[in-house]
């Protein structure tokens, strides 16, 4: 199915149960620190992002890669990565603004959101309905709704 | 070897001596204790001929997580602190329910054992399998917010997790916490012995895998299992611990100035309760690591009387009990802060609301001046709460006498009928005379006045068939099925601070079954509910073992005079026959007429 996560700060707890179900999906260990969706925590300000890939309109990670190795699947329109094309150069990391990407330290791998192949295990765990997954006829206000997690992300990670 | 769920590795640590060394696990102690409160009790047992004054730096503390201390572990993000209390000079145990423990498990530690006392303050750093005592001088005085804050700046990391104190743990008030941003180790003062080895703070930075023994079979079982928990803790979620504050008013558990009433207004207690919480205050429920049930609430106060603008936790159903309508506080401002002023300088709510109580109730009589240092001690005044509180973290004036728990307090005032407390530990909001079952547990778990024995879930409905604790509709049973019920609870409730996990997982539906196959996954070994029953029955009796040892037999297993007379404006709440029931729950536990542990297998 073809659909969206959208997240909304608000309603998340900070539980991590999105982050242990992700690697348990992919990589069937449990292991928050190579999950594809992870919660970062500001707690001095008790917030909370979701940091995970949002599908976003402008594609910044497929514009950075020098080598064509990423691309759009049309069946999801999740991010797909060539594993053999990728140098692990990670401008893709580096040019995303929602902080949605990673290496798996283990694979020595790029790693972006794939939504589970149209069930996103993220969204279906979720206890309080943070993340959702929407039709792409709300994609526009997914889409908006997201943005706000730029500046949220930006907030933790420059200043620790 | 090989472990499964543990890291097999303890830290020991002699602040006095500037040493650090890395001990292996015994297996065996493990299999007999399993970890958290089990195996804290259990060193702290082995030295307790080294203590010789838990003020002091003789006294032992022991930092333990358990088994299911494991990524993805519902309800898994928890560590135990046990040492001897400075308050009650007996057993003390306190739990924390925050991401610290995980974090330190991943560095590469089950358990930290810490003894002696640091020349100047230092703190503890933790990180993959290493250890460091460093310098915390800069950070001495400040409250635990700013403590853990300017620690995660000065290294440089937003990810590091840490336990810490704040300047009422510094100045060894007795009711005093160990606690990061988000989960408090409320009870027994244990803060003071942080304190009193100068010992500031424990930060853990870890990204090791702890093994498992079947990864394929847990990793099914528990996403099944968040699906039942997600499911079975709606309401908690919904309106956090203190949406029991009505029920519980109905009943007569909820604390009502200083425990002498059974009753207050309904409409204040609406006011200071969870639903009023949720719809007037409540930004988002707030969890625990790898928690599906987020009881937490994160609350936001804009241009309130107290805060202009207030983004943090709030109070949690003890809290409101105790700094609310046990002092007729009716405002859930003023308990929002006098709820973040206890958990930034380092103070027990339960405890403090406690002593607050006591001295209303003693100005009320006279006992003390009602116009005190500047403060009106009346029932209900918020200011003077929030007054007191700090006057309390940092030993001032009546907070000097204060800070030394409610028993000393009351004894140095000239007014010990007045104190609500068993063996030095103040009580709880949860009344004996509401359920019987209350009373026997508090007067019989080893720490003092402790509700989390959770007695009183069976008398709520709740059955355990794998333990054969029955459901029952009367919470007035009389007799031996009370008092095995109540045992069994509390050896339930013993495993999950040992392995260890939050007691709410039992209210949103974890099963001694499920329990078991957590276990068997993780380490690999099959248990049974008798054999947990056994391992829960060796670590109380080595808790009350120790407690002989300090002096404790049957004459202090007893309810204070307040709570061992009706409340004062209902007649349908009763005062639970203790001294009939002991006799039994001694020969149940094994003790002698007297209290006295026969011996431990």
């Amino acid at each position: 199915m073809k659909g969206m996560l959208v997240f909304y700060p608000e309603k998340c707890s900070g539980c991590n149960v999105c982050s242990i179900v992700c690697s348990a999906y992919h990589l069937g260990v449990i292991n928050p620190d190579r999950s594809r969706i992870r919660v970062l925590r500001k707690e001095q300000e008790n917030l909370d992002v979701v940091n995970v890939c949002v599908q976003c309109e402008e594609k910044f990670c497929i514009q950075a890669c020098p080598f064509d190795a990423l691309s759009v699947y049309p069946e999801t329109g999740a991010i797909v990565v060539d594993h053999d094309k990728c140098t692990r150069c990670r401008l893709c990391i580096k040019a995303c603004p929602y902080n949605g990407i990673i290496l798996d330290p283990v694979l020595n791998q790029i790693t972006i959101c794939d939504l589970c192949d149209g069930d996103p295990q993220c969204a279906k765990y979720c206890p309080t309905e943070a993340i959702q997954f929407v039709h792409p006829l709300a994609s526009k206000v997914a889409h908006e709704q997201n943005k706000t997690i730029i500046t949220l992300t930006k907030q933790i990670i420059e200043d620790p | 070897m090989e472990w499964f769920g543990y890291t097999g590795k303890i830290l020991n640590v002699d602040l006095s001596e500037n040493k650090l060394e890395v001990l292996e696990a015994d297996p065996k102690i493990y299999e007999k204790y399993m970890g958290g409160t089990g195996y804290a009790a259990h060193i702290i047992h082995e030295n307790l001929k080294k203590i010789k004054d838990p003020e002091d730096e003789s006294n032992i503390m022991v930092f333990a997580t358990g088994p299911l201390t494991i990524d993805g572990i519902p309800n898994g993000g928890r560590v135990t602190v046990g040492s001897i209390s400075p308050e009650t000079g007996i057993w003390g145990e306190t739990h924390i329910g925050t991401r610290f423990a995980i974090e330190m498990k991943k560095a590469g530690f089950d358990a930290i054992i810490v003894k002696g006392k640091a020349e100047k303050p230092v703190y503890l750093f933790l990180h993959d399998g290493n250890a460091e005592i460093r310098d915390a001088s800069k950070y001495w005085g400040r409250d635990i917010h700013e403590t853990i804050e300017s620690l995660r700046k000065d290294l440089n990391d937003s990810t590091i997790k840490a336990l810490a104190i704040g300047p009422a743990g510094e100045k060894k008030v007795k009711i005093s916490i160990i606690a990061n941003e988000e989960g408090f180790g409320g009870r027994c003062g244990l803060g003071a012995v942080m304190g009193s080895k100068n010992l500031k703070a424990i930060v853990a930075k870890g990204t090791q895998t702890i093994p498992v023994a079947y990864p394929e079979e847990l990793k099914e079982f528990l996403k099944e299992l968040i699906k039942k928990l997600t499911k079975g803790g709606t309401g908690l979620r919904r309106y956090g611990s203190a949406g029991g504050v009505k029920g519980y008013h109905v009943l007569g558990n909820l604390p009502i100035r200083n425990f002498l009433w059974g009753k207050w207004d309904d409409e204040k207690v609406a006011k200071i309760s969870g639903e009023s919480l949720t719809e007037n205050y409540l930004k988002s429920p707030f969890a625990c690591t790898f928690c599906p049930i987020a009881c937490k609430r994160l609350v936001e106060v804009k241009n309130g009387k107290y805060f202009k603008e207030f983004v943090g936790l709030g109070p949690e159903y003890e809290t409101v009990g105790l700094l609310g309508s046990n002092l007729l506080v009716d405002d859930l401002e003023a308990i929002i802060k006098a709820n973040n002023m206890c958990d930034r300088l380092g103070l027990d709510t339960i405890s403090t609301g406690n002593v607050i109580g006591f001295l209303f109730d003693a100005a009320e009589r006279g006992i003390v001046d009602k116009n005190l240092e500047g403060l009106t001690l009346e029932w209900g005044n918020a200011e003077t709460v929030h007054k007191l509180i700090e006057k309390i973290a940092h030993r001032e004036g009546i907070g000097d006498i204060l800070a030394e728990g409610v028993k000393k307090a009351a004894e140095k005032l000239g007014a010990p009928e007045l104190a609500v407390e068993i063996k030095g530990l103040e009580m709880p909001a949860h009344d004996g005379r509401a359920y019987w079952s209350h009373g026997l547990s508090h007067v019989t778990m080893n720490r003092g006045a402790d509700h989390l024995g959770w007695p009183h879930m069976p008398f709520k409905g709740i059955s355990v068939p794998e333990l054969g604790i029955k459901a029952f509709d009367n919470r007035y049973i009389d007799g031996d099925e009370l008092i095995e019920t109540v045992i069994k609870m509390q050896n339930l409730m013993i495993i999950y601070d040992s392995l260890i996990i939050c007691k709410y997982a039992f209210a949103a539906g974890l099963t001694v079954t499920d329990i078991i196959k957590l276990l068997y996954f993780v380490t690999g070994k099959e248990y049974t509910p008798e054999k947990l029953m056994e391992i829960a029955n060796r670590i109380w009796k080595v808790q009350r073992k120790i407690n002989n040892e300090l002096g404790i037999t049957a004459k202090d297993d007893k309810l204070p005079l307040r709570m061992a007379t009706p409340h004062a404006n209902r007649t349908d709440t009763q005062v639970p026959p203790i001294e009939k029931w002991l006799p039994r729950y001694y020969e149940l536990r094994g003790l002698t007429e007297d209290g006295i542990v026969k011996e431990i297998d």
